[in-house]
This record gives C-alpha cells, sequence and structure tokens, in this order.
C-alpha cells in the first residue's frame, strides 16, 4: 500500500530495489515529490540498492500538515519511517537540497540508524529573509524557469500539471508555517557539523550558485569523514544529471 | 516473440481502469486512452501519479515487471514522451517470457 500510517499520519511511501545496502532518498521543498526521485536517480540506484522514498509532510501525497517543516521535525518524521522499514537497522539518508538538510539532521540526531549520509546541494542556512522575500514574491511560475528543459514543458502548455504543482508550492508557502520554519532554523554550528560519526559524500553541481558552494565548502571541512564529488549541473541535481549521481552515489554506498 | 492484439486489448483496458482509479477526477473519463496518448501531454497527469500507477502495476502483474530497469534504459527525454503503447508493450513482453 503506497499510503501507509506511521506514527499517526499518512505517509505516500514507494520502494523500489530488492537487494544491497538500505538507502531513503529525501526530496527537496516546494516543488518536489518522490516522483524527484523515482524518475531520475531511483531506477539505476535500485538495481544494487533497496531504496525508499516518500512524500515530506504536506507535498505529494502525503498526510497535510501546517507545521512542523524545522529540521529536527522533519528528522523526527524519517526516524518513523526508518523504524518502520527496518526496525531500528541503520540505513544511507540520501536528501536534496532541503531534504539533504534533513538528512544531515537525522544524521546528527539519530548516529544509531543512519549508516551513511549524501548531502545532494545542501545549504545552511536553508533559506534568509532576503530569500523568502525572493520566493514569496516570485511565482511559482517564475520559479519553474529553474527546472531542466525536459520538464519545463509541462508548464508551457499551462495545463494540469503545472496548476498542481503550483498549487502544492502555493499552499506551503501561503498556508502553511514552512518558510517561517525555515527562517527561523538555526544554523548548524560548526562544532555540531564536526561530530557527525558517520561517512558523508557532499554532490554539487558545478554551475550551482555561489551560497550553496558556500556551504559546500563549509561542510567539506568541518564534516570529520568527508568527500566532495561535482557533477554537471546546477542545484537540481537529481534532474540535470541522474545518471551520474547514481552512480557516484551507489559507487560511495557499496564501500 | 509476437504480441497479440487480444492481449495488448486487454492490457490497455486495464491500464485505463487504473488511470482512471489514480487520477480520480471527472476529467479522465471523458478522456480517450488509445496506444498513442501520452502521459505528459494528452493525459497531463502528474509524476507522483504515474509513481502510484506504477505501483498498481507492479501489484497487478508481479515481479515480472521491472519499472526501475525499463525505465534505466531510457533518457529522460523518453519518459517525457512516454505513451500509453509504450507501457502496453512493455508489460505484454514481460508477460510473455518463459
Amino acid at each position: 500500500m503506497p499510503v501507509q500510517t506511521i506514527a499517526g499520519r499518512s505517509v505516500h511511501i514507494q520502494t523500489l530495489g530488492t537487494e544491497g545496502p538500505r538507502a531513503v532518498l529525501i526530496h527537496g521543498m516546494l516543488i518536489g515529490s518522490i516522483a524527484s526521485w523515482f524518475f531520475s536517480v531511483a531506477p539505476p540506484l535500485a538495481a544494487r540498492h533497496r531504496l525508499l522514498m516518500y512524500d515530506l509532510r504536506s507535498h505529494g501525497r502525503s498526510e497535510f500538515a501546517n507545521g512542523g517543516f524545522g529540521f529536527r521535525s522533519m528528522a523526527n518524521d524519517l526516524r518513523d519511517i526508518v523504524l518502520d522499514w527496518t526496525n531500528g537497522e541503520p540505513v544511507a539518508v540520501v536528501g536534496h537540497s532541503y531534504g539533504a538538510g534533513i538528512a544531515l539532521r537525522f544524521g546528527l540526531d539519530y548516529p544509531e540508524l543512519t549508516h551513511k549520509v549524501v548531502i545532494v546541494e545542501a545549504t545552511l542556512p536553508v533559506i534568509t529573509d532576503e530569500g523568502v522575500r525572493l520566493l514569496t514574491k516570485e511565482t511559482a511560475e517564475s520559479l519553474v524557469q529553474m527546472l531542466p528543459p525536459w520538464q519545463r514543458m509541462a508548464f508551457e502548455t499551462g495545463g494540469r500539471r503545472s496548476k498542481k504543482i503550483v498549487e502544492q508550492f502555493e499552499t506551503l508557502a501561503t498556508k502553511t508555517s514552512m518558510l517561517d520554519d525555515l527562517m527561523a532554523e538555526p544554523d548548524i554550528a560548526d562544532a555540531e557539523l564536526a561530530t557527525l560519526s558517520r561517512p558523508a559524500l557532499l554532490c554539487y553541481g558545478t554551475e550551482t550558485p555561489a551560497i550553496m558552494m558556500d556551504t559546500c565548502k563549509r561542510l567539506a571541512a568541518t564534516l570529520p569523514d568527508v568527500r566532495v564529488e561535482m557533477l554537471e549541473s546546477g542545484h537540481l541535481l537529481p534532474l540535470e544529471a541522474p545518471r551520474h549521481l547514481a552512480r557516484v552515489i551507489g559507487q560511495f554506498l557499496d564501500e | 516473440m509476437a504480441i497479440d492484439e487480444t492481449t495488448r486489448a486487454a492490457i490497455l483496458r486495464e491500464l485505463t481502469e487504473m488511470l482512471h482509479a489514480v487520477v480520480g477526477e471527472d476529467w479522465i473519463h471523458e478522456q480517450p486512452i488509445t496506444l498513442d496518448t501520452t502521459f505528459a501531454r494528452d493525459l497531463e497527469v502528474e509524476s507522483i501519479e504515474l509513481v502510484v500507477l506504477f505501483e498498481k502495476l507492479r501489484e497487478r502483474y508481479g515481479e515480472a515487471i521491472d519499472f526501475p530497469g525499463w525505465l534505466s534504459n531510457m533518457d529522460v527525454d523518453a519518459v517525457m514522451h512516454l505513451t500509453v503503447g509504450n507501457l502496453v508493450e512493455y508489460i505484454a513482453q514481460c508477460q510473455s517470457k518463459p
């Protein structure tokens, strides 16, 4: 059953792959969902790994919640999902963008449930006042110009698909505390980053904005056991370079 | 091995019913669904609905269906232009294997 009740909430979950190390793939905010990974990185990765993907609260087909979008709360959601999936066996956590922040928080808070951490294009802090001003000023339509051409096509027709994604974005931006939660999210101090006790892989795009690269450099300097891979891409790595990303993640998980 | 028309038609019928269930909105019942119908352009299904559809197909047709493998061999353009016929053909081929 794709929609399951976990710790009293409905969560849309999809699993792929029947053998190999377990990994949870965590999507990004606002316009993300299971689909962000399902058609891109997950197919090749699932050949030799057991994958779980889920829709974050208020995204995709998971239950709507109007609060709880801070990293600690989202890491707790993830903890419930992992416990349900593996009964306490550790998993790799792989997150993109906002999802990468969740993965990092999870690795820090629940090392006993974490095998490895893959951080794809994280930013710390997630969003500044400036960023929120930009996001709430821009319409979803202009934001989707960030998507790669083959996804942008869906929006150019201005039809049902684009309406649905615009709806999700607008609901999240205006009817939940998401942006407030993220602005209030404290940065993770270097001293705390240095306590991550699991191997970490950082994946960043060569064309990603400078603010993302600043986080990459900071994480590379503070995480104790860390590697960096640069891929030819912008911020939306899983969609722009899925095969390369799958290969890099797969190799890291297999070590 | 050649796939006969009866098999194709049967799979198309099942796929159509599943699409109705997955989308769950009135307009899908008015929408003609043929082998040439594209998921992205003609049907405008959301990516997330495709995910749910694949899950239903996996439940119905079992482990013979290897969507990850099938999708891996497609480039992103092909996924974007996927037709109902592509999916029917794939399912029929999986079923016809000994």
